[in-house]
Formats: C-alpha cells, structure tokens, sequence
C-alpha cells in the first residue's frame, strides 16, 4: 500500500503540488519517503526540482536556510582564505540568512538562477522534502508556520513536504492561521513491499572488481532469481516475530550465503575437477578464502540451479532457520561472526543426495555455536565488579539494597534478635508479581511489589543499623549469629572505614546519594542502583541467602 | 474504454486536480450574493484609491480556508490596468516593525525600481537596503510617507494582520493608517483642484480573528476607516456541493482539447464524465460524507483536500470517483487515527503493550520496564512450561533478551505510546521511571488481533499472569 500512495504522491507532486503535505511515517518505512520522492522526481521529466533537507542537522535557523539554498544551488561550500565557509548568495548579498524575510529573499533569487539553467520556468516548482520534522518543534518552532507557507511568502510554486514520525497534532502549533496540510500516512508494511525493497538491496556486481568479501561468490547477480525465492521463504519464517524491514535485511544478509551454500560448493567443485582433473570432491572442505582464483575462471560453470532443486535448497534451509533465527533476531550473535561461523562448518553439493546423519551433524553444530557465544556474554557481566570490591563493601552494598527494597517499618522484624540470639523468623508472605485480581475501576489497585517499583530511599543511619546486622551475623561468613555483644567500640571504629566505602560506592554509582550534595550532616539519603542479580551473588558470596532477609522476596 | 477517453481521463484527471488547487470562485446564485457583495465592496474601495486617489483602509475576515486570500487577489486582478505597487507582509514572516520596513522597502525598490529608504552612508542601492539590519525605527514614518508621493497608487496587504498588532506601539498599523486618512483628507480638499497628480493608498489588512478591531489601540483604530468586508464559507449544504460539482465538472481546456482531433468525442465525453459526476454527488453514500464533512469543516479547503485522493485514484481501470474512496479519503484527512500503525510494530513491542494492558487490568494506570518486563517474563516461563502443541507447534512464547525488550520498549517510547508521567528526574534510574501507554485498550486490542500473531493474541485474551 504505501508504495503505491507514494507513488500516486510522486505523480501528484509533478503534477499539481499542494502547497504543504504531511507525511506521517512513524515506522520509519524503507525506502524511507524521502530518499523514494526524491528519486523519482529526479528521474522524471517534469520540471520539479526535489530538495531534501534533514531537520536532525539543522539545530538554528541560519543552518537551516543555508541547507535550504545550498541544495538548491547545488553548492558545496568550501573553505575561503579567511577559514570561514563560502555560501552561494555571498555572491550577491551578506547576511542573508539572518531572518526569514531574507532567506526567502535569497530562495527567489537561487530558484531564478536555477530555473534559469535548467530552461523554462513554466510548470518549474520547488519540492522541500523536510526529514524528521518533529525535531523542528525542539529547536526552531518559530519556523514552523512560515516554512509551510513559503509559496505564499515567496511568491513562486514551493511545495512543502514535512515528513515526520510524530503525527501532524503533535507537531502544529495551535494557531489558527496555520495551513492544513495534504495528510499521507506511510505506515503498512506488506509483504510485497518490503520484499520489493529487500530485493533492491542485492548488490549490483561490477564486473572485473574483486571484493574482500568472502561471500561475495554468493551475490553473484545470476543468482538474484533465488534471493527473490529466499526472501519469500525468509519472509515468511520471520512474520510472527516482526516484519521490520531493518530486521529482515539484517536476517537476510547472515542467512543468504547459508541458503546459497549449496550451490555456490557445486560450482566450486565443477571449477576444481575442470582445474584439477580427477580431484573430485574436495570441494567438500576446501576453504572459502581462496574464492579469488575462481573468479577468473570463465563463468560458463556457473548457472543457476533448476527449478527443481529449488525446494531442496528451502527445506534444507528451513532445518536449520529456527535455531539461527532467535540468536541473530536478538543480536546475541552478530551477522558477521555468524556468517564466518557458518562459513568454517561443513557443507554439501546441491547435486549430492541429501543424508540424514549429515543433516543432523550441520543442525547440531549450528544450534550450538550461537548458544556458546551468548551465556560468554551474559557471564562476563558481574564478575569484574565482583573482583573489585572487597568484602565489606560488598556487605555494604548488601545492606544498601536490603535498605531500597524493605519497608522500614520491617526491619524490627528482619533483624530482631531475642536474647538467645536466635534470628525471630519474620519474613515475607507474599511471592513476586503484580497479583491479579479482577480490581477495575472502583476497587483497591493491586500492590505491586517493591522491586518491580525501583528502589526506596533510606537514610544513612538504617544503612548503618542493617550493615551492623549483617556483619554481626555474616560478616565472618558465620552462618550461625556470633557473639551478641560485639561492644558499642567496635562498631564506632568501624564507622570512619565504613563512611569512606560508602563514599567510594557512591563514586562508583552503584549507590545514588539523594538530594543536596553539601549537607554534611546525618540526614544523608541514598538510593542502591543494583540489582537484585548482583546483590544476590554477592549474598551468596558471603555464605547467606538474600531471599531470607527480603520482605517481599523476588519469585 | 477506447484509447481516446483514456487520454481524455487523464487529461479530465489533471483539469480537476489542477482546479482543487485553486478552486473557482462560487458563481451559482446562493454563492453570488455573499461572495459577490464582498468582492463588489473590495473593488470600489480599491477603486477609490487607484483611480480617484483616495486613502482607504479596511479589513477582510473570515474563518481560515474561506477565500479571504482569492478575494483580495480577484479584486487586485480587476484594478490591475491601474498598474499599483502591491506591497504583501505577512505577520507570521515579519515579526517586527523592523523587518517589516526592510521588506517593505525591499519590495518598493523591486516594484518601481529605485530606492526610497535614508541609508546615511552607502548609497542607495539593493545590497545596501538588504544588509541595512540597523535601519533605525525612526525612519519608519518617513518610509511610509514615501508611499504617498510615487507616481503610482499603492496597495498594502497586511496578511495575519491580528500579529502585527501586537508588535511595539503598533508603530507601523499607526503610520500605515495616518498616511491612508492623511492621503483621504488631501484628496478631498484638492478634489476640485483640475487632475490631481497625488496617488493614493489602501491598506488591507486580512485576519481570522474576528475580535481583530479591538486589538486596536485608540489612537490607531481611530485612524482605522471601519471598513470590515467579511468572508463566509458557503452556508448551506446545497452551496457546498454545488462547489464540489463546479469543481469535478471542470470543463477541459483548449490546452489539453488540442491533443483530441475529434469534437464529437470530446463532446460525448464531457456528458458522459458530468453525468457520471452527477450520480457520484447523488449517491447516499456520497452525500452522507460530504454532510459529515460539512457539519465539521465548512472551508474549500478542507473539500478539496478531502477530494484529491478520490481524484488521484482515478485511472482507466476506475474511470469513476466512488463513495468508498471518498470515505476513505475522508477517514484520512480528517482526524486519521492516531495508533493504526501499531499492528505493524515487531513482537517484542506488540509484548509490551499485552503487558502494558494487564497491568491496567490490576489497576495500575502507570508503569515502569521492571514491571512490563516481568509480566512478559512470566508469561514465556508460563507458557514455556506447558507440555500443549497446537498443530505440531508449541504454544510457548519466545524468549527475548532484556537488551532486545529494552531496545522495543525504547522505540514505544519515541513513538510516544508511552509517555512519560511527570518530569525527568536523575534519581530515578531508567527501567524504573513510570511512563503512562497513550494507546486506548480498543488500539492494543484491534492491533494485536491485526498482528496475526495467535500466541500474542492468545496471551491478550486468556488474561495475564497470576
């Protein structure tokens, strides 16, 4: 659908311009509407002129206009002795573009010039294409107004296209004398169209040239009939999980050479055998790096497969899709590495017959590699902050969150202790999650438990009354509570270490200190900014389970 | 359809859309008697001041798209023998008096090809009038006196005149208007005097503030003829479509009538095309959205907005405007739906919506990406662990990252579904700073069942986690 609107918006654009069009894009479709209006005035006869002007470059007024006039003009400008840049109208008069009257002063006299080389000024009109509009309301929203109305400020057939993400009522000003624009909305994304355009992306090869790509045998332009089929196939396997033709590009660009694998290695055997003679299969292991000599091999061998093959090609495909798809789809993996992980596994000819134990070799090898390289990720994460604290901090940290996430009024009944100095259990009731209840309208809203909420704030004293507790009970990685009388002393000279960690903890941000940063007295609030995964592996550090002192321990 | 009516439609095609963008001035006999008067009006006080020097000033209003703009243009067609400077400001380009002298004088020098403004130094050429920034305030009655003593009458159009009322002292409105009652005094008094070489002045002032007069301030409304010419958008239904069916039945033009040879075809053409625009305007369908439109929005504009797209659809294969691509064309233009895009949006971002909806369904209006994320979380653990196939397929969702979530949930953000609740803070840290969905429940409903998606779908309406 959206092709065909920009389409008909392009026809309408050579035609009769409106003054002002809106084009509402909030997917940010491909080809975006403005490189696609572009190129298809600019390759049409008619006599508009199309300017594209990005607003996300555009941060003041005189930026803008200079933008406006030097595309106008075609006018790159340079350096001049003086190390200032040249601008087109300098030419004729400076300072120019202070104010809108002579901007538009100096849009006349560059489109004059313009039209004038290009020949008649009949049915001439200027296209402003105007990218990422909703940035302008930021930065210039004075200019909103008068740049939709630049026809009748100029007085010559200006049509102004804004393009935006943002619809049209968050953008307008809410003036009355503000044109109502030609509203176009981009924002279906068929099948068709974004196959169209994931087809317009296959290379187009230059003959002679080599590139560095390893996989460059397999963007082979005799092959584009089966990249149509594989982005059919590919299209298909992804719908239920997204549609984004970014997505898809990134997908197809990791998946195509596993697709074409098959075929390329035939081609590459037939060139070994007419090479090498009787050495027949070994193009079963031999290395993709050394395309280069096959290149300059006559290219008579390389045809495309029959269309019989053609469902093979796909079912093998399909194999190994789900396994690949997920780690690609959320970028554990990335598509080089996946691809050079594909590259170095084994494969086979397209004209040998299909065998199960090969199949199932291919499929386990690579439903494992993606695997691998994603637990290395995720377990690099807490182990350098856990090697750069000691074990007091750590404690602290501890405490820090036990602080963010109780409720003060629980803590009595975490960290009371009876004169047996045996821990009086009291603890949560309640498990993770938002309870459901039927509550609507009316009713008492659901509690939400306190870690899905984001961390309390608490005073410096709580902190240090938990972090006492907890190095009475775990500091020594006891599990049982020591000595109960540990004297009032040793916690009073603990407390200039302790300050000084704590200091240390809020430079590492990993405790958020609230409020006036200059008051040295004791009404200092702090925030914990970790999370529940890292206090508890240090908990778990220290021999004792965080769960046990949580109020509202995470299911 | 014949070759030849195809290149008649097309050409019939381009006539209309050529015609929207302009659309005629209502000539039919309810139109005549508003717009005619107030064009009549226009004229002879233009008139007045080209032809017998008269200073004049008046002020058009109307709603916006009502033809305030076509009138002052047709009525300055009908004195263009008289050959007038027509100086245009607009006060959304000149926000001051300042800018509004130099485009005044900018536009002096252009019309009558000499220079009126006192430069103290550098001559009095183009450069030195563009780059005179410092053009101090207290030239500008001497400016404005010069408009008087040109050898042609003068005709000043001041566009959204209501802003230039609220520039300082409103010394320009003051000047423009002294010298417009001045120049009325002169020629009455030397009337008499044989043919008077003095060339008058009119000062049009055009707003769509209705309250514009008392904007005024004294000294200035009493300079101020009182001469308010209004402009109204057709008034009743009947006139409205009258201008639609003028506008579609535009005839062809000798321009395009010369790539037909035959006459009779273009003959037959023109009856079969008006009769086809006929039954067009009488269908129910038809008449119901233009109603719609018109209980809305009375402008030309608006209609000739809402008409292009039913035009533009048109082609060989649908060489008729149909009622559905009107209404199609009307949902469009007016007030489209804001959130029709979301059944586009990936899965990760169509999760955080369900999520966002079960959250509303306990009561919270507000949430964080801590809670979204652990409500999508659960319910992948939920479903993950159900031992359920449905046609050979499991009915576990699919697991995502908490990268990939945060990724989606920051997209909704910029879409502005989610919006923020109350002012950035730095204490907050970020999965855990509230945001509000701005979609309604029927949006998220409608998209997820549009998405296709059954294991969404299903998560949607079998209810959350508990």
């Amino acid at each position: 659908m959206s092709t065909k609107q920009l389409n008909q918006l392009a026809e309408l654009l050579q035609l009769h311009p409106p003054p002002f069009i809106f084009i509402h894009d909030p997917l940010h479709s491909r080809p975006t509407p403005s490189s696609f209006l572009h190129n298809s005035l600019h390759n049409s006869t008619s006599q508009s002129m199309p300017v594209r002007i990005d607003c996300n470059a555009c941060l003041t007024s005189k930026m803008l206009f200079h933008a406006i006039i030097n595309e106008v003009t075609s006018w790159v400008p340079e350096l001049n002795t003086k190390g200032r840049a040249t601008s087109w109208f300098n030419r004729h008069v400076s300072k120019w573009d202070r104010s809108l009257d002579s901007f538009v002063e100096a849009l006349k006299a560059a489109f004059d010039e313009t039209i004038g080389t290009l020949g008649t000024r009949t049915n001439a009109n200027l296209i402003l294409l105007f990218e990422n509009v909703e940035r302008l309301k930021e930065t210039l929203p004075a200019l909103i107004v008068p740049l939709t109305r630049l026809c009748e400020l100029a007085q010559i057939p200006i049509s102004t296209v804004f393009i935006s993400s943002a619809p049209w009522c968050e953008i307008s000003p809410p003036i009355g004398t503000l044109t109502e624009p030609y509203l176009v909305s981009v924002a279906s994304r068929s099948k068709q169209d974004t196959i169209s355009y994931l087809n317009s992306l296959f290379p187009v090869a230059v003959a002679g040239s080599s590139t560095s790509r390893p996989n460059s045998d397999a963007y082979n332009p005799i092959l584009k009939p089966l990249y149509s089929t594989f982005l059919g196939v590919l299209y298909d396997g992804c719908t239920p999980y997204t549609t984004d033709p970014d997505d898809l590009t990134h997908l197809a660009y990791a998946m195509w050479p596993g697709f074409v694998r098959p075929v390329l290695e035939d081609w590459w055997a037939a060139e070994q055998s007419l090479e090498g003679g009787d050495e027949k299969e070994r193009g079963e292991d031999r290395p993709v790096s050394s395309n280069e000599e096959h290149r300059r091999k006559p290219q008579e061998l390389r045809t495309l497969p029959p269309d019989s093959a053609t469902p093979l090609l796909i079912r093998h495909f399909l194999v190994s899709f789900n396994s690949s798809f997920s780690p690609l789809h959320n970028r554990t993996i990335s598509a080089k590495s996946f691809l050079n992980a594909q590259a170095s596994q084994p494969s086979f000819r397209l004209s040998q017959r299909f065998t199960a134990p090969a199949m199932a070799s291919i499929n386990a090898s690579l439903s494992s590699s993606p695997k691998k390289t994603g637990l290395g990720l995720a377990g690099s994460k807490h182990g350098d902050l856990g090697a750069s604290l000691s074990k007091h901090k750590k404690l602290l940290l501890v405490g820090a969150y036990i602080s963010s996430f109780n409720p003060a009024r629980t803590d009595l009944r975490m960290f009371g202790r009876v004169a047996e100095g045996v821990m009086k259990k009291g603890r949560a009731r309640r498990t993770g999650g938002i309870s459901t209840g039927k509550s609507l309208f009316g009713r008492k809203a659901a509690k939400v438990p306190q870690v899905l909420l984001g961390p309390n704030s608490f005073t410096l004293e709580r902190l240090l009354a938990i972090y006492g507790a907890l190095v009475v009970e775990h500091g020594d990685g006891h599990t049982a509570p020591i000595n109960l009388q540990p004297g009032q002393v040793e916690i009073e000279v603990h407390r200039t270490t302790v300050l000084t960690m704590l200091t240390e903890l809020i430079q590492l941000r990993l405790i958020n200190r609230i409020g006036q940063h200059d008051r040295l007295d004791n009404n200092v609030t702090l925030k914990c900014n970790v999370g529940f995964e890292v206090a508890e592996s240090f908990a778990r550090e220290m021999k004792f389970n965080l769960s046990d002192l949580l109020w509202d321990p995470v299911s | 359809m014949s070759p030849g009516s195809h290149r008649l439609l097309d050409a019939q095609r381009k006539a209309i859309l050529q015609s929207l963008l302009k659309p005629p001035v209502r000539a039919n006999a309810a139109g005549e008697v508003s717009k005619h008067s107030s064009l009549q009006s226009l004229v002879s006080l233009l008139e007045g001041s080209t032809e017998r020097g008269e200073g004049n000033s008046c002020l058009v209003l109307g709603p916006r798209g009502s033809g305030k703009s076509r009138l002052i243009e047709d009525a300055l067609e009908s004195v263009q023998s008289r050959n007038p400077v027509v100086i245009r400001l607009s006060g959304e380009a000149q926000h001051d008096d300042r800018l509004a002298m130099r485009e005044m004088a900018r536009q002096l020098v252009r019309q009558t090809g000499s220079s009126y403004i006192l430069p103290t130094d550098d001559g009095a050429d183009a450069e030195g009038l563009a780059s005179a920034d410092t053009i101090p305030t207290t030239h500008l009655p001497a400016l404005i006196a010069t408009l008087t003593t040109l050898s042609r009458p003068t005709v000043v159009i001041l566009e959204s005149f209501d802003l230039f009322a609220t520039h300082a002292r409103q010394a320009l409105l003051y000047c423009l208007l002294d010298t417009a009652q001045a120049c009325h005094a002169h020629s009455d008094s030397q009337a008499n005097e044989g043919p008077s070489k003095r060339y008058g002045i009119a000062v049009i002032g055009v707003s769509t503030r209705m309250d514009t007069l008392n904007l005024l301030e004294k000294r200035v409304k009493s300079r101020f003829s009182g001469r308010l010419i209004r402009v109204s958008p057709p008034s009743s239904f009947e006139e409205y479509v009258d201008v639609a069916k003028t506008i579609l039945q535009v005839p062809l033009t000798s321009e395009e009538i010369l790539e037909v040879e035959e006459e009779e075809e273009l003959e037959e053409w023109t009856s079969s095309w008006n009769q086809s625009i006929a039954t067009f305007l009488s269908n129910k369908e038809t008449i119901r959205v233009l109603k719609d439109l018109f209980s809305l929005r009375q402008d030309i504009r608006t209609l000739c907005q809402v008409l292009l797209e039913p035009v533009m659809n048109l082609s060989p294969n649908s060489p008729a405007l149909t009622a559905a691509n009107l209404r199609q064309s009307f949902d469009a233009q007016i007030g489209p739906p804001p959130f029709a895009y979301l059944r586009e949006l990936s899965y990760p971002c169509l999760s955080l919506l369900i999520a966002t909806f079960h959250i509303a369904n306990t009561g919270h209006e507000a949430f964080n990406f801590e809670m979204l994320w652990n409500n999508f979380s659960r319910q992948v653990e939920r479903t993950g662990t159900m031992p359920v196939m449905i046609n050979g397929a499991s009915v576990g969702m699919i697991k995502v990252p908490r990268e990939v979530m945060t990724g989606a949930f920051e997209s909704l953000v910029a879409l502005k579904v989610f919006q923020p609740i109350g002012p950035a803070s730095s204490t907050i840290t970020k999965p855990f700073v509230k945001y509000r969905c701005a979609a309604q429940r029927g949006d998220i409903v409608e998209a997820v069942e549009k998405s296709g998606n059954l294991k969404l779908n299903s998560w949607l309406k079998r209810g959350g986690v508990e």
